[in-house]
């Protein structure tokens, strides 16, 4: 390999002279793979929109308000009110649940515990992620649920005046409700959530904890200025991941979930549904509008994660990304 | 390291399962060609038990012959055989016009017809410890399943009931969150035999007013057996394994009607076959007179093209019609260990003749 | 001088000192929570994976398949599924990995413009979609518009579909990690961008890239509704994946858990038992790789 002489230009973090045949090698591979995958998703939204469209020259109701779903039924009536709202509030909810455990157990195992323990504490959190959702689904159906069922019948019982947790009829037993979805929903994500949190934190310039711990600071001290605001583009990442994960998961709440096409803020009785779930169920059996109403359903899935991300990526871009530099 | 592994396990496993689970004999003998062929399958999982089993144990006869039958469902079945990516699809429904007009253009232009291949019914099952023999009427159960009838000790089930002590608990009524050829018959039934009293109509998915959804018949026969006075409408086999009782239905002979092997087949006796030629739709009788036919049964159908395009290969369509004549033949002694019916001989004997007028270019 | 500092430097403790005492103990014991919290489900889904599954593993069940077997009978195995699996994950990681990690490079390196910023956006989109649409694509496309059919390729590619925003997402954080002090040193040195990149970047980064890449295994290993529609399932062995309908455990799970017949369910149990041990088999081979690329380095 020939020597370089150092120069000025060559210290730039952008290469404005001398591309060497390396380099740009790299730049086209790495183009190109970006460009493929775009191409790739936008070919997959494309083939979406259009196997959707049938969907909305069909039905004789409004898409975005009517909660039934009878596409295949003349006149086909069907609409995404009551599986967009249950998608949103399982996923809220689970993230809610998953979101301070994770970041928890991350802190745990980088800050507090032992180091030959830190790893192995790692291999614990991420053995759940190995866990296929049908088994979630199953295991929530058979095992949790009728447990769960005393606990939701407590929380009915003593916190029934707040309307979250009212129950008009009484909490059936078992009740397969959107409380117990939630909390599955929550630990399948949690592995996710973690293991990135994990790993940011990890990433922590240990000078600036230092810096913190020799001015006095308690762990939590430290914690609190040193880690967690610097960690917030990679906690930001996780997040959505975790929250891909929970809005696109079909089998489990499909096994678990006792459906029906409501709308309403009970958490602990039986009843709702999710987008992800409903397609899982109806489209084995679905005609031609069925599954044009499936897509088109899928792809307000998107828009949610699109409208979560985007909300998200513009509170973020207002603070440096990183310490170093901004980009 | 991980190709090392991959490598590895692909050496050191069997197809040969005889003394493993495998049927060793076969129950009966096959006719026709038995070269090498590969057959996919795909649709109606009500009817996937009974092909799982002809499948394996067809292997006895032809052991060339691979059949792949995967429940995706009657509706993705029938557009995949429509697409040509499946070789026969399984329905428990006839084909809409435009699903068949798709098939017969998959056909190259020859009709795709019918053909029944096995039988069942559905049961109601229900959970009440103490109460051992249910009897319904139609229309108790069109008002159950609609939410007019809520309580178990409602006047109008004990009116049926005399004997029986029906507890003061609600009924927990569980539907099909999925679409699904099950519903589909037990709202044919109750459109047919409840008449006014039912209002939902006929599909694979309705707009159930009451009741919770749960997937599969799995996952509704689990929610029964986990919630005391829940019920729901299930397939024989399962109601068996969850430990179910089934209620007695009465049919339009006037008799309560346990659900058995040779109840469902009495009942389809009064089927009648309509369809062009060898297309063989029944129509089902769901309001039987006999005295022990259980009203709510049903066939279900093997979809084919009565005639391959040349693309398709002779050998597959040989060894197709071997497999089906084997199904609709020797293969209709193991339904009823199964929780399904034999199909009347009369329509298998119509069957077998379809089956040997498949042909291909 | 006053504060916690100041504070913290006197002989007695003030009410301040003594609340940030209480707060760090209680922000420890909430950890600590957190972490039993995380553990519990795993040894409850696992335990119950066990119990339900274990006493129906055996060498025989692991080395044949479901061919002459039905579905109410006892034995059978599960060889075409691990296959299926086994060569499914493998393809698709393959793809995905390397396509995800140079994409990902390509937002972190070369990062500004409209066309990073698209790729970003629709990888965040992505990430959320529901597996049976990825299925739908590849079904589409290859199955249905290459005519080439069912095989254990085009479920890898569905596969692949969901694994890459995954990939990219998490790759993209983990490269974004790594300080540009340690890039700049890297130019001043006159290293071309690629070779830091290869020297630097990636080493540094390759603990949170090998969680990424494990991230994306887990996500499909347990995928069921794309695999239906592209390597459809099969009851004999098929070890040749471009050609054929292919089984996978994940299919296997689904379809056999889902049986009337109480030795279906067994065997569902008994496979769900063998997947969670193969991908945390797949784990612990990872990590001990990254360790000791790390090592290296380090």
């Amino acid at each position: 390999m020939t020597a370089e002489p150092i120069s000025p230009t060559s210290g730039a973090l952008r290469h404005r002279g001398g591309w060497w045949s390396g380099d740009r090698a790299f730049r086209t591979t790495t183009l190109a793979c970006g460009g493929l995958v775009l191409a790739v998703l936008a070919a997959i939204a494309l083939f979406l929109v259009v196997q959707a469209l049938p969907a909305f020259r069909a039905d004789s109701t409004s898409f975005w308000t009517t909660r039934t779903w009878q596409p295949d039924a003349t006149p086909a009536v069907f609409g995404i009110a009551a599986v967009a709202f249950g998608s949103l509030l399982s996923s809220a909810i689970a993230l809610l649940l998953a979101f301070p455990v994770a970041v928890g157990v991350a802190l745990f195992i980088t800050e507090m515990a032992p180091r030959r323990v830190a790893n192995l504490l790692g291999y614990l959190t991420d053995a759940l992620a190995a866990v296929p959702s049908v088994v979630f689904g199953l295991w929530g159906l058979y095992w949790l649920v009728p447990r769960l069922t005393p606990l939701q019948q407590w929380l009915a019982d003593h916190l029934g005046f707040i309307p979250l947790f009212s129950a008009p009829q009484g909490v059936p037993s078992p009740s397969r409700s959107i409380f117990a979805v939630s909390i599955v929903l929550a630990i399948m994500i949690l592995p996710i959530i973690a293991a990135m949190s994990r790993e940011t934190i990890r990433q922590v310039d240990p000078q600036i904890k230092e810096a913190a711990l020799g001015l006095g600071a308690t762990r939590w001290e430290v914690v609190r200025t040193a880690v967690l605001p610097v960690s917030r583009a990679g906690l930001f990442g996780a997040v959505i991941l975790g929250l891909g994960r929970a809005l696109g998961e079909t089998i489990a709440v499909a096994l678990v979930l006792g459906i029906s096409f409501d709308v309403n803020a009970h958490l602990l009785v039986p009843g709702k549904n999710t987008i992800a779930a409903n397609i899982a169920t109806q489209f084995g059996e679905a005609g031609s509008t069925g599954r044009a109403a499936l897509i088109a359903s899928g792809l307000v899935l998107f828009a949610m994660t699109m409208v979560v991300s985007l909300l998200a990526r513009w509170m973020l871009g207002r603070e440096a990304r990183r310490r170093g530099a901004s980009r | 390291m991980a190709l090392a592994g991959a490598v590895a396990v692909t050496a050191c496993g069997s197809n040969n399962n005889t003394g493993n689970g495998g049927t060793v004999a076969a129950t009966g003998s096959a006719s026709g060609s038995c070269s090498a062929a590969q057959l996919t399958g795909g649709g109606s999982s009500f009817q996937a038990p009974m092909e799982q089993a002809w499948s394996a144990s067809f292997l006895s006869n032809c052991p060339q012959v691979h059949v792949n039958y995967n429940s995706v469902g009657s509706g993705a079945g029938i557009q995949q055989f429509g697409q040509g990516t499946v070789d026969f699809a399984g329905s428990d429904v006839t084909m809409k016009p435009d699903e068949q007009r798709t098939a017969d253009n998959r056909c190259g232009g020859a009709p795709a017809i019918h053909l029944p291949v096995t039988a069942g019914g559905v049961a109601v099952a229900y959970n009440l410890p103490d109460v051992k023999n249910l009897r319904l009427t139609a229309a108790t159960v069109a008002g159950i399943f609609q939410g007019t009838i809520t309580r178990w000790n409602d006047p109008v089930l004990a009116a049926d009931n005399p004997g029986a002590t029906l507890p003061n608990i609600p009924i927990v009524v569980f539907h099909r969150s999925d679409g699904s050829g099950t519903t589909a018959v037990f709202s044919a039934y109750l459109k047919a035999a409840a008449a006014s009293s039912w209002k939902l109509g006929s599909d694979k998915t309705l707009n159930w007013p009451v009741g919770q959804g749960a997937k599969g018949n799995e996952g509704v026969s689990a929610g029964v057996n986990q919630t005391k006075g829940g019920i729901t409408y299930t397939e024989q086999a399962f109601a068996e394994q969850h430990k179910l009782t089934t209620a007695l239905i009465k049919n339009a002979g006037g008799s309560f009607v346990p659900l058995t092997s040779a109840n469902v087949s009495r009942a389809l006796e009064t089927a009648q076959l309509s369809g062009t030629g060898n297309d063989l739709k029944a129509t089902i009788d769901y309001k039987p007179a006999a005295a022990d036919a259980y009203p709510i049964s049903t066939v279900s159908y093997v979809i084919v093209c009565s005639h391959y395009p040349s693309s398709f290969g002779a050998d597959k369509v040989a060894a197709l019609k071997s497999y089906l004549d084997y199904a609709v033949g020797a293969g209709q002694q193991t339904a009823a260990q199964l929780g399904f019916a034999p199909l009347p001989p009369a329509m298998a004997t119509k069957d077998r003749a379809a089956i040997a007028a498949v042909n291909a270019s | 001088m006053t504060g916690p500092v100041a504070s913290g430097l006197r002989a007695a403790p003030g009410w301040r000192e003594t609340r940030r005492r209480v707060t760090d103990r209680a922000f420890r014991a909430a950890l600590l929570l957190a972490f039993l919290a995380a553990v519990a489900p795993l040894l409850l889904v696992l335990g119950y994976t066990v119990y339900r599954g274990a006493s129906h593993l055996s060498a025989a069940f692991l080395t044949h398949s479901m061919a002459g077997v039905p579905p109410s009978s006892a034995g059978g195995g599960i060889y075409h599924a691990i296959v299926g699996t086994v060569e499914m994950v493998l393809l698709s990681s393959l793809i995905s990995v390397p396509v995800g990690l140079l994409a990902a490079l390509y937002l972190t390196e070369f990062g500004r413009g409209w066309l990073p910023r698209s790729i970003r956006f629709f990888v965040d989109v992505m990430t959320g979609i529901p597996s049976i649409v990825a299925g739908l694509f590849v079904y589409a496309f290859l199955v249905l518009g290459l005519h080439r059919g069912y095989s254990g390729f085009a479920g890898a590619l569905a596969l692949a579909v969901l694994q890459l925003p995954v990939v990219i997402r998490a790759s993209e954080d983990m490269l974004n990690l790594v300080p540009d002090a340690l890039r700049e040193a890297s130019y001043a040195l006159g290293i071309p961008q690629w070779r830091t990149v290869l020297s630097v970047v990636l080493p540094t980064s390759a603990a949170g890239l090998t969680t990424g890449v494990m991230l994306a295994v887990a996500r499909v290993t347990g995928e069921t509704a794309p695999l239906l529609l592209t390597s459809f399932d099969n009851t004999f062995i098929n070890n040749n994946p471009f050609s054929g309908p292919q089984s996978a455990l994940s299919v296997f799970i689904y379809n056999s858990a889902q049986q009337a017949y109480a030795p279906a369910v067994d065997r569902a149990w008994a496979a769900a038992l063998t997947l969670i041990v193969l991908v945390i088999a797949l784990y612990a081979g990872a990590r001990i790789l990254a360790r000791r690329s790390a090592l290296r380095q380090r």
